[in-house]
């Protein structure tokens, strides 16, 4: 605590509970972003261990644990993987970094920025507590699709209160995003540094700003659908969602993936603008085509309310034509992304340090992910493809090799602004390799037993040719991954105590404006800010480049990491 | 600050390592890939037609996994940091990004146009007379049961149950069957023509009409074609042998019996939870909602055991909701089902008594007298069935197989036999 007590900067007397009362009541963003990530990255090794529990159960035919447990498993994954890690790590980073990078004090709400944190504590810990219930935790996957969800007779489903905690859980963390969501919106539109167009954003922040509109237009969709299933559970007796009393079940499913696949983008998105911050940076090259990035991103986040449906094809209640054109659309704006960060590569000076591989990782295995998710487009390959491992495989190339792997850039990328120290670059490597062919070796064998008919979410499997195999290459490729997240862990640790100083402002030649600031900032943030006049001020005012060029002659002092 | 060249050369040699690393895991995968980058060879049309449309698809989606991966691999290599030279600031061209927006939007609009072909090709019904098999589906937790339609007249009486408390029959919107009304039910049109007693009198409409076990006061939610029959046909199949080696399979899961080459209709339902009709072979699958029954079609085209799953996340024993799938050759399937139909022995008549009278409709009480015929016909000693037919759980007495489930017994044989029964050919 003593070196998370250097990020506050001067006149500042007390002893360690001094620190913790700081840190428990303060509305300073970044702070707050700290909180987040680390809360966010405790949830997400709990989650990672469950993904262990589960990948050990399917080591072999037979089943070690029984049924009711292993749905808690891959269920309680889920479920804290999305709401509790991925979502929330993302927040975390854009509450440190966002407003660093518009030139702002803080976010426009300091306090409703705070009260998000302990609300998505609160709703976090509360949705875990079900474990300790008798009964156990929610295990109706966590899509929670009715009558299973809505059943609280016992008869088709384990009775208990894990299902209710989840509903109220997922409720409370919805409340958090959407304050979030608000205040990004706020934040960004209202609290820019002078000259600091919309078109001058840096890319991480308009993937925010896309993610808010996403966040607060989504949520409330999925908090009524919540609240009227917990009706069905605690008295309604199943009139919205379970047709032995009237309901309809299908109703659930689009009110769910309504919020839920823009979700997937509210997940991506924050690590496409990290990928679109870091690849730049070390590639000491602008991002190819800002604008275009940008209409993509936007296009992305339009196109995202009109593909809910594309989780139903295979329900009979769709309209397949219309779902199957808007899902493939989805490939043009991606598309785009992937050139474009392949154009920013092209020509550059590229520099691989853990950051950086990471970002590469990213965009080396979100491909398959995006190309597996074309399989699912067409129609009638989904029909045989729906709800088999290969959907499995796909969400994960998107989300574990996506999403997380972005989060991991980001961490190494911003972790010397938020802490004045680098994180270990020899672990991290470790740490990048280990992921890398961990995921791999989990996920792709996925996608082969998908092909091969095996179905997702079942605790044991027939002794099908080659089934045994490829899960247990899954599930050695798990506890490889998970080596690299504990090595990762032990590095932030250490590295916030005893890790290299970064005693520069801008240890990366970067362009945005957080590296015009102290590592770390001060309270304030600024002790100055540099004119704003391109979309990385200040790289371009270093090296006199773009509209900078006037000012400062050609060929700068170099710098290298 | 400037680099060494001793560093230079260990960085060199760490980076050709690091190549050779992701070189060899995209190979591996490719290898890997070559074991099983395909579904398993479709056994009907429907699935024929999908199959050929993910080819299409992989070769699509290899073509641009290869290149962009090569292109990534090459920029990796290529541009790597040297010096510290500035690059040159390349901001866009406006040129190349039509071109990459252009180029995702053609493979994404034939990808679609050749879906779309698909699609209505596998989803349209069958022509008007074209001769169909209707097999209604119904899963439950976690079991699936088969019936089977016999071909009836155009107005036939039906018996609804034995039980005399049974009669009070209600429609979807919750009003009792008024006699000279047509009714749709799902994708059915029936009129009932009069009610007497607990024995309804209909006309079809498309085809189909009321069967089943219905307590009293609950809707229809389910019809079939003509006299249903309802298949309980599990435990101590032979049939499965694999090609290589010889070996026989014991499967004791639910087995729908399908005809080769005359279009079916499943009439997909469920009891409970929603369940996924789903057998790999016909790369098809179709959720089973409660409270609708939806229509599956597929013209089988090998004979053969194909295995089949429930899809859908359903609870407990998700895993186990197995079923096979036996595909007889249209001949052999006639007969197998007019022996399932065909009245019980005169030695058995004595039993179902009950039964006489109309063109009634299998009742759930005489399954086990059925399986009788059932062993007769087509040589499977069936001595689970008998122990449901006097099974005391409401759920058993629709003549499926369930495994697992709060009332059933500990320790499941059924079902871990079934769970070891291997498809042929996988991976």
């Amino acid at each position: 605590m003593a070196t998370l007590a250097g990020t506050v900067p001067t006149g500042y007397a007390g002893g360690r509970a001094q620190v913790l009362l700081d840190w428990l009541t303060t509305v300073d963003h970044k702070k707050i972003g700290i909180m987040y990530v680390v809360a966010a990255g405790v949830f997400g090794l709990v989650g990672g261990a469950l993904s262990l529990v589960v990948r050990t159960e399917l080591i072999e035919t037979g089943a070690i644990m029984g049924a009711d447990t292993y749905n808690q498993m891959f269920t309680m994954h889920a479920s804290i993987m999305l709401f509790l890690f991925i979502m929330p790590v993302a927040t975390g980073f854009a509450n440190y970094v966002v407003p660093l990078q518009i030139g702002a004090l803080d976010m426009a709400f300091p306090r409703i920025n705070a009260l998000s944190l302990w609300v998505f504590l609160f709703g976090g810990i509360l949705m875990l507590s079900a474990f300790a219930f008798d009964g156990g935790a929610a295990a109706a996957g966590w899509t929670a699709y009715p009558p299973i969800s809505s059943n609280t007779a016992g008869n088709i489903q384990p009775a208990g209160v894990g299902m209710d905690l989840w509903l109220v859980g997922v409720i409370v963390l919805g409340v958090a995003s959407t304050a979030g969501g608000l205040n990004f919106l706020v934040t960004i539109f209202k609290m820019r540094a002078p000259g600091m167009t919309m078109f001058r954003m840096p890319m991480f922040t308009w993937t925010v700003l896309v993610t808010a509109f996403l966040v607060v237009l989504a949520t409330p969709v999925l908090a009524s659908a919540l609240i009227l299933l917990f009706a069905d559970r605690n008295g309604a007796g199943g009139v919205f969602f379970d047709p032995a009393t009237g309901g309809q079940s299908i109703l659930w499913q689009n009110l769910f993936w309504f919020y839920s696949h823009p979700a997937v983008y509210i997940m991506i998105l924050p690590p496409m603008g990290i990928v679109s911050e870091v690849l730049p940076v070390f590639s000491r090259k602008p991002l190819f085509g800002y604008r275009a990035f940008v209409m993509a991103t936007i296009g992305i986040g339009l196109l995202s309310f009109i593909v809910w449906a594309h989780h139903m094809f295979t329900t009979g209640g769709v309209f397949l034509p219309f779902f199957m054109a808007s899902t493939f659309l989805i490939g043009i704006p991606t598309g785009v992304k992937m050139f474009n960060w392949m154009a920013t590569m092209h020509k550059g000076s590229l520099h691989f340090n853990t950051a950086m591989l990471f970002a590469v990782g990213f965009v080396m295995l979100f491909l398959i992910g995006g190309i597996t998710g074309v399989f699912h487009a067409a129609v009638p390959v989904d029909f045989a493809l729906h709800d088999t491992y290969f959907v499995v495989g796909h969400l994960h190339y998107v989300l574990a090799t996506g999403a997380a792997f972005g989060i991991f850039a980001a961490s190494y990328f911003w972790f010397p602004k938020m802490f004045g120290r680098f994180l270990n670059e020899g672990l991290g490597k470790i740490h990048f390799w280990s992921m890398f062919i961990g995921t791999n070796m989990i996920f792709w064998p996925q996608l082969m037993l998908g092909l091969d008919g095996m179905p997702r979410r079942i605790n044991d499997y027939a002794d099908n040719p080659g089934w045994e195999l490829m899960n247990q290459i899954a599930t050695v490729g798990a506890f490889v991954a998970m080596v690299g997240a504990v090595l990762f862990l032990f590095n932030v640790v250490h590295s916030i105590y005893w890790g290299e100083k970064c005693e520069e402002d801008n240890p990366w030649d970067a362009g945005t404006l957080e590296w015009a600031t102290t590592s770390p900032p001060p309270v304030y943030n600024f002790d100055r800010l540099p004119r704003v006049r391109s979309e990385r001020p200040v790289f371009d005012e270093r090296h006199g480049l773009g509209p900078y060029a006037s000012s400062e002659g050609a060929s700068p002092p170099q710098t290298s990491s | 600050m400037p680099t060494p060249s001793p560093r230079r050369t260990r960085l060199r040699w760490r980076i050709a390592a690091a190549a050779a690393l992701v070189g060899g895991l995209l190979l591996l995968s490719a290898g890997v890939a070559g074991a099983q980058a395909f579904p398993p060879e479709a056994v009907s049309e429907e699935g024929s037609d999908i199959r050929n449309l993910y080819i299409l698809v992989f070769f699509l989606a290899a073509a641009v996994f290869i290149v962009v991966e090569a292109a990534i691999i090459w920029l990796v290599f290529k541009y790597r940091r040297r010096d510290d030279a500035l690059p040159p600031q390349i901001h866009g061209h406006r040129g190349v990004e039509i071109l990459w927006t252009v180029i995702p939007s053609i493979i994404v609009l034939v990808l679609f146009i050749v879906s779309f072909i698909v699609l209505d090709d596998i989803e349209s019904a069958p022509g008007e007379y074209e001769p169909v098999e209707v097999i209604d589906v119904t899963a439950q937790q976690w079991a699936w049961s088969f019936y089977y339609a016999t071909p009836m007249d155009a107005t036939t009486s039906v018996r609804i149950s034995d039980d005399p408390a049974d009669v009070e029959l209600r429609v979807s919107d919750g009003s009792l069957f008024e006699p000279f009304k047509t009714y749709r039910i799902d994708v059915e049109h029936i009129r009932v023509d009069s009610i007497e007693g607990n024995i309804l009198t209909v006309a079809r409409g498309v085809n189909g009409t009321v069967v089943q076990h219905h307590p009293a006061g609950e809707e229809i939610l389910r019809i079939t074609n003509g006299t249903e029959v309802s298949q309980d046909d599990r435990g101590e199949l032979t049939d499965s042998i694999d090609p290589s080696s010889g070996a026989v399979t014991t499967m004791n899961t639910p087995i729908v019996t399908v005809p080769v080459g005359k279009t079916v209709r499943f009439n997909i339902s469920s009891l409970d939870v929603i369940h996924s009709f789903y057998a790999p072979q016909f790369l098809y699958k179709l959720d089973a909602m409660p409270g609708r029954t939806q229509a599956l079609w597929l013209k089988v085209t090998d004979a053969g055991f194909f295995q089949g799953q429930c899809a859908e996340f359903c609870g407990r024993e998700h895993a186990r909701m197995l079923f096979s799938v036996r595909a007889l050759p249209l001949e052999e399937y006639d007969a197998w089902l007019a022996a399932l139909v065909a009245p019980p022995p005169p030695a058995e008549e004595a039993a179902p008594a009950d039964d006489a009278g109309d063109d009634a409709s299998m009742d759930e009480g005489d399954a086990a007298d059925d399986a009788g015929d059932t062993d007769a016909a087509d040589d499977s000693g069936d001595a689970g069935a008998a122990d449901i037919g006097a099974g005391t759980d409401p759920a058993l007495e629709l003549g499926t197989s369930r495994y697992g489930g709060p009332a059933a017994p500990a320790g499941l044989p059924t079902h871990l036999a079934g769970m070891t029964a291997p498809r042929a050919g996988a991976l």
